[in-house]
């Protein structure tokens, strides 16, 4: 905690703040970018709200209170981001998001940018069937392998209601795929 | 039947990749444009006296409503309905009609009506004549 404390320090003094800011990219691009990615799914969207993402960062810094960790901090500013582009996006379309979601996966076997077999499109499709906070959940847990304390402190959800979403999104993942796969 | 478990065999990544040096592009091409433009960025400032002004109009605004609205009203319900007074005084000193051209003037359906309405009770005018022993008199007088 003390070395996040001065970690935050050198961030907000304008002499050390450029290294500082380097440095915190170093660290998160790569997680925030994974998080964001499997929300949008496409990597051109992930790029775009990455972006925004880190801009807020950066301009929020001063305002941050320190009241939760820097890193649960910004996966939520990372998933908040990504909800609202999705939901302007599936708005300027005229469609619902969970339309706008279907469709991303079915471009994702178009994707240079995937590699992923059938399976994993069958298991992205039973992922969009979720309710979002389920979907949240299970991706945060499965895909990006954080801890339910983790996720409690970006999602702001307690442990025990984690783990019974994580649960529930398993069993309806498993009976769309089996069912997909006996079609 | 194939059943899938998530828990069986390894577990799936999810299949998403980038391209090559795509975050040493990022980096790079995300400080640059902070270094560009941070304060374009910045949220909008807006003078704080320009906020009261437009306080003090809403409220002027809502005053003016609550004002105006009641007066409004007034004119309109006063347009619409002539009060009694002022009919009755218009008829006893502009018409050039007297008391019996009116009478006349009435149909007989709607004297019936008038002279249903003004009977008076049998017991109410024993009342009457018991109370006031003067009217007897001047009926026999008449």
């Amino acid at each position: 905690m003390q070395v996040e404390k001065e970690f935050i320090a050198r961030l907000l003094n304008p002499q050390t703040q450029d290294l500082a800011f380097q440095e915190l990219l170093h660290d998160y691009q790569k997680p925030l970018y994974n998080h964001i990615r499997n929300i949008v799914l496409s990597h051109d969207d992930a790029d775009d709200v990455l972006q925004n993402t880190f801009i807020k960062v950066f301009q929020n810094l001063k305002n941050f209170k320190g009241e939760s960790k820097l890193f649960s901090w910004m996966y939520r500013i990372a998933t908040n981001e990504s909800l609202t582009f999705l939901n302007q996006k599936a708005r300027k379309s005229g469609i619902s998001s969970v339309e706008l979601q279907n469709k991303a996966i079915d471009n994702l076997k178009a994707d240079v940018y995937f590699e992923g077999d059938k399976i994993q499109i069958k298991l992205q499709k039973a992922i969009a069937v979720l309710p979002e906070k389920q979907q949240l959940v299970f991706k945060m847990k499965y895909f990006e392998d954080l801890k339910y304390e983790e996720i409690s402190e970006i999602l702001g959800t307690s442990v025990g209601a984690l783990k019974a979403s994580y649960h529930h999104a398993v069993k309806k993942i498993e009976a769309y795929v089996t069912l997909q796969l006996n079609l | 039947m194939k059943t899938f478990k998530l828990e069986n065999g390894p577990k799936k990544d999810s299949g998403f990749k980038t391209p090559d040096n795509y975050f040493e592009n990022f980096s790079a091409n995300l400080l640059q444009k902070l270094s560009e433009e941070p304060v374009a960025k910045e949220t909008k400032v807006v003078s704080i006296f320009r906020k009261r002004k437009t306080v003090l109009m809403a409220i002027a605004a809502v005053f003016v409503l609550a004002v105006m609205i009641p007066i409004a009203y007034q004119i309109n319900t006063k347009t619409k309905e002539v009060d009694t007074v002022t009919l009755e005084n218009y008829l006893a000193e502009e018409t050039n009609l007297n008391q019996d051209e009116l009478i006349s003037e009435i149909e007989p359906k709607n004297s019936t009506i008038i002279s249903k309405t003004k009977e008076l009770e049998s017991e109410t005018l024993e009342d009457i004549l018991v109370t006031n022993p003067n009217i007897e008199n001047l009926v026999i007088e008449n």
